[in-house]
C-alpha cells in the first residue's frame, strides 16, 4: 500500500511539475498566435454549426449575432441543427430564416439518436464546405470571430481549431465567479501554453472548428461517446492533424449558475473524458501513429485529469489507513500529497495558474475570490469521483451512456 | 483558535469582493472593430464630419481657420497658405501641436513635428525628416525620406513613403502604398503594395498569376525533411514536420507548411497559403497565392508576388525582411520589425 501511495503523489507531482511548467511559459515564454495576423485573404466557404436542444432561451441572440459578423455574406452559411426540441427554438429558427432570406439553412432533426455529437454527425451529412464552425446556442460570437476561427485552416496541418470561452454571466453569483476564474485558468494559461508548446490544445466542440477533410479521413464524428470534442481531438491527433488554440479569439458563453446544474454538468465532462481516456491512452502512448513524442506525453496526462480525482481521494485514503496502521515513513510524502493535490487537480486549472491568468487578463479584484476555488475544488473533486464510479458501475452493468443538456438561465426573448 | 484565525484571514478579502463586486464584469472581449487596420482613420474621419462647414468655407475663401474640437483638441485650418502658420522652433525642427486640415494641395517643408493628427483634403506632400502622429488624407498623401509615422496613416488615394521612413502602427490606403528601400514597417494594408520600384516584365521573369480556386487538394505528410525538386509540379498540400524545401521553378498546386524552416527558391509557385514554424525565405521572381506566415522571421527577394488583385493575403510574421521589387496584394504585418532592403 505505501508503493501505491507513492505512486499516486508522484503521478500528482508530475501534474503539478506540469501547472508550473504551462504558467511560467504563459508567462515568460515565446507565445504563438500564429495565424491571428491573418485578415485579409480569399476567405474559403464556411458553414456555421449551431447546436440547439430546447434553446428557445438562447438561440435567437447567437442567430442575431452570427448574422452580424464580418465574414463575407455570400461565403458563410450558418446552419441552426434543432435537435427534437420540443420548446419554441423551431418557431424562432423559422423566423430568422425568412428574415434572413438565402443566409440560414435549418436543420430540424425530429428523430434519431439523442445527443450533440449525433446531430453533428447526421448535419455533416448535409454539408459540402471544407471548414466547418460548431457553437453550442449559448454562445455570442463576436463580429470578428468567424473569420478569426476560419484563419487557422490556411495552415494545411490544421484539422481542428478551438477559441476561447468567456463567461458572460460571471458576476450573477459565487459559482459563476469562480467559473470565470477557472475558465480563465483553462484558457489564458493552460490551452495557450500546450499551443505554444506544441503540445494538444484540446477542441473543445464549441467556438471551435473543423476541417471537412479531416474529419473524413479520421471517419466522423463518433456519436457513441459523450464527449464528441476529446474524442474528436485524439482522433485528429492519431491522423497528424493538429488542433490550434487560438487566444484571442473570444466568445461569450453562459455557465451554470446552480450547484446542481454544475455538478452535473462536470459529470457529464468527466464521463465523457473518461470514456476517451480508455480508448485512447494505450494507443496514443505506445501505438503505431503519426502524434509526436511530445504529443504522446502531454496527450496521455491530459486525458488523465479527470481520473486524478478519484486517484486523489484514494491517496487520501491510503495515507489515513496507513497512518493508523503506524507505517512510520510516510509523513513527507502525505506533505507533498496536500500540497501537490490542490495544485494539481481542479479541473485542468490550478490555483497558480488561474491567478497568473486573471492578471495577464488584466483583471485585478477578482484575485480576491482565489481562496473559495477550494470551495470549487471540493465539489469538483467529489462530484468527478461519483461520475467515475458510477461510470465503472455502468460499465460492469453494461448500462448505455446518456447525454444530459446543460440547463439555460437566460430569460428567454 | 489560532489556525482558525489563520484560515479565515484569506478569506476577508474575498468575502468582501463575493459582497460589495468590485471586479465582476465579464471580460471585455467585443472588439468589434479593434482589428481594422483602418478603425483610427475611421474615428478621425468623424471628429473631421465636425469641421465641415469650417473646411468648406476655407475652401471657398482660401483663408485659414483656428478653434476648438468638441473633444478639447484644438485645430488649425491651413487654407491657400504655402505655410503652416504658429510653428514652434524645437531644436533642430519645429513643431506643431493641434490638429491640422489642410483643405488645399499642401507641400510640406521638412523638419516638422505634428504632434496631433493631420487630415488632408487634397493632395499632401510632406518633407524631409517630418514626424507624424498620425494621416489622413483623402487624397495622395507622400511621406518625404526619413519621415515617421508614429501611430496611423490612411490614404483614399496613393500613399508613398520614401526612403529610410519608419512607418510605425497601422498603414492603409484604398489604392496603392508604395514603400521606398530602407523603410520600417508594422503593419500595411492596401489592395496593392510595391516595396520599391516594382521589376519591369522584362525582370520578373516566370511570375505566373494563375490560381487554381475552389480545389482542396489532399494532404501529403512528411515525418521529417522534405524537398521538391525543380521544376516539379505537386499538386497536394505538404505538410513537414522538419525543413521543406521547394527547388527553383517548382510549382505546388495546394498549400504548404513545414514546422521547421522553409525556402523557396526562385521561381516557385505555390497556389495555397506558404506556413512555416520557424523561419522562411521566398527566393526572387516567387508567386504566392494564399496567406504566407512565418512563426520567427520572413525574408522576400525581390520580383516576388503574394497575393492578387482578385484575391488579396496577409504577410505575417514577427519579423519581415523585404527586398525592393516585391509585390504583395492585401496585408503586410510584422508584428516586431519589417525592413526594406535593397536587391542582392
Amino acid at each position: 500500500m505505501v508503493y501505491l501511495l507513492y505512486s499516486i503523489v508522484g503521478v500528482i507531482c508530475i501534474y503539478t511539475a506540469r501547472h508550473y511548467w504551462f504558467t511560467l511559459n504563459r508567462l515568460f515564454g515565446f507565445q504563438r498566435h500564429p495565424y491571428i495576423d491573418i485578415d485579409t485573404a480569399d476567405w474559403p466557404q464556411v458553414t456555421v454549426l449551431v447546436a440547439a436542444h430546447n434553446e428557445e432561451k438562447v438561440i435567437a441572440n447567437i442567430l442575431s449575432a452570427l448574422m452580424t459578423v464580418n465574414y463575407p455574406q455570400d461565403k458563410m452559411l450558418v446552419m441552426p441543427v434543432n435537435d427534437r426540441s420540443k420548446d419554441r427554438t423551431r418557431q424562432i429558427i423559422d423566423k430568422f430564416v425568412k428574415d434572413f432570406p438565402g443566409r440560414i439553412r435549418p436543420f430540424h432533426r425530429t428523430s434519431g439518436k439523442p445527443g450533440k455529437a449525433a446531430a453533428l454527425k447526421d448535419a455533416m451529412e448535409l454539408i459540402a464546405t471544407e471548414v466547418t464552425l460548431i457553437f453550442d446556442a449559448d454562445y455570442i460570437p463576436g463580429a470578428g470571430l468567424i473569420k478569426q476561427l476560419v484563419a487557422p485552416f490556411f495552415d494545411p496541418e490544421v484539422g481542428g481549431v478551438m477559441g476561447r470561452v468567456v463567461p458572460l454571466n460571471c458576476g450573477t453569483n459565487l459559482l459563476t465567479r469562480l467559473l470565470d476564474l477557472e475558465r480563465s485558468g483553462g484558457y489564458q494559461v493552460d490551452q495557450q501554453a500546450r499551443m505554444n508548446l506544441r503540445l494538444v490544445p484540446q477542441h473543445g466542440g464549441t467556438v471551435a472548428g473543423v476541417r471537412l477533410s479531416a474529419l473524413r479521413e479520421i471517419g466522423g464524428w463518433d456519436d457513441t461517446t459523450l464527449t464528441e470534442d476529446t474524442d474528436l481531438t485524439y482522433r485528429l491527433l492519431l491522423h497528424g492533424w493538429k488542433t490550434a488554440y487560438q487566444n484571442r479569439s473570444e466568445c461569450y458563453e453562459e455557465v451554470p449558475e446552480t450547484w446542481s446544474v454544475r455538478i452535473k454538468q462536470i459529470m457529464r465532462w468527466a464521463k465523457g473524458h473518461n470514456q476517451a481516456m480508455m480508448t485512447y491512452t494505450v494507443r496514443l502512448l505506445f501505438g503505431k501513429h503519426l502524434a509526436t513524442f511530445r504529443e504522446r506525453i502531454d496527450g496521455a496526462l491530459l486525458l488523465g485529469v479527470y481520473i486524478m480525482a478519484p486517484v486523489t481521494i484514494l491517496g487520501w485514503v491510503f495515507a489515513l489507513i496507513l497512518f493508523y496502521r503506524g507505517v512510520a515513513p510516510f509523513n513527507g510524502i502525505v506533505a507533498l500529497l496536500s500540497i501537490t493535490t490542490y495544485a494539481a487537480v481542479g479541473n485542468f486549472a490550478a490555483f497558480f495558474e488561474i491567478a497568473a491568468a486573471v492578471r495577464l487578463d488584466g483583471n485585478r479584484n477578482r484575485l480576491a475570490v482565489l481562496p473559495f476555488l477550494a470551495l470549487g475544488f471540493v465539489v469538483s473533486i467529489f462530484s468527478v469521483s461519483r461520475a467515475s464510479i458510477s461510470q465503472v458501475y455502468g460499465y460492469l452493468t453494461k448500462a448505455e451512456l446518456h447525454w444530459d443538456k446543460t440547463e439555460r438561465f437566460r430569460t428567454a426573448p | 483558535m489560532l489556525t482558525g484565525v489563520l484560515l479565515t484571514v484569506p478569506l476577508i478579502p474575498a468575502f468582501k469582493e463575493v459582497r460589495r463586486k468590485t471586479d465582476a464584469e465579464p471580460l471585455n472581449v467585443i472588439q468589434r472593430h479593434a482589428g481594422d487596420i483602418r478603425h483610427f482613420a475611421h474615428s478621425f474621419a468623424e471628429v473631421i464630419q465636425e469641421l465641415k462647414p469650417v473646411l468648406e468655407r476655407c475652401q471657398r475663401s482660401g483663408a485659414g481657420a483656428r478653434g476648438v474640437l468638441a473633444g478639447g483638441s484644438e485645430y488649425l485650418v491651413v487654407g491657400n497658405s504655402k505655410n503652416i502658420p504658429g510653428l514652434v522652433k524645437q531644436g533642430e525642427a519645429f513643431m506643431c501641436s493641434t490638429v491640422v486640415a489642410f483643405v488645399a494641395e499642401f507641400v510640406c517643408p521638412g523638419s516638422v513635428i505634428f504632434g496631433q493628427e493631420i487630415y488632408a483634403h487634397q493632395r499632401f506632400t510632406g518633407g524631409a525628416h517630418n514626424q507624424y502622429r498620425a494621416i489622413l488624407g483623402e487624397n495622395d498623401v507622400s511621406l518625404g525620406p526619413a519621415s515617421t509615422i508614429l501611430r496611423w496613416a490612411h490614404s483614399e488615394k496613393v500613399l508613398t513613403a520614401a526612403a529610410r521612413c519608419h512607418l510605425y502602427g497601422r498603414i492603409s490606403a484604398a489604392q496603392l502604398i508604395r514603400v521606398e528601400q530602407g523603410c520600417t514597417f508594422l503593419r500595411i494594408n492596401a489592395p496593392r503594395i510595391e516595396l520599391g520600384t516594382p521589376l519591369s516584365a522584362k525582370e520578373s521573369v516566370g511570375v505566373s498569376n494563375n490560381a487554381v480556386s475552389g480545389r482542396h487538394p489532399g494532404r501529403l505528410l512528411y515525418d521529417g525533411d522534405f524537398e521538391i525538386p525543380a521544376g516539379e509540379i505537386i499538386h497536394n498540400n505538404i505538410v513537414t514536420r522538419g525543413r521543406l524545401v521547394i527547388r527553383a521553378g517548382a510549382r505546388v498546386e495546394g498549400s504548404v507548411k513545414s514546422n521547421k524552416d522553409m525556402l523557396l527558391e526562385d521561381r516557385v509557385t505555390v497556389e495555397g497559403s506558404v506556413i512555416s514554424a520557424e523561419r522562411m525565405l521566398i527566393g526572387r521572381n516567387c508567386v504566392v497565392h494564399g496567406p504566407v506566415i512565418a512563426e520567427r522571421k520572413m525574408v522576400i527577394r525581390t520580383g516576388t508576388h503574394c497575393g492578387d488583385p482578385q484575391e488579396p493575403t496577409t504577410v505575417s510574421s514577427p519579423e519581415i525582411e523585404v527586398e525592393e521589387g516585391v509585390l504583395i496584394f492585401g496585408t503586410l504585418w510584422a508584428r516586431q520589425s519589417g525592413t526594406v532592403v535593397g536587391r542582392q
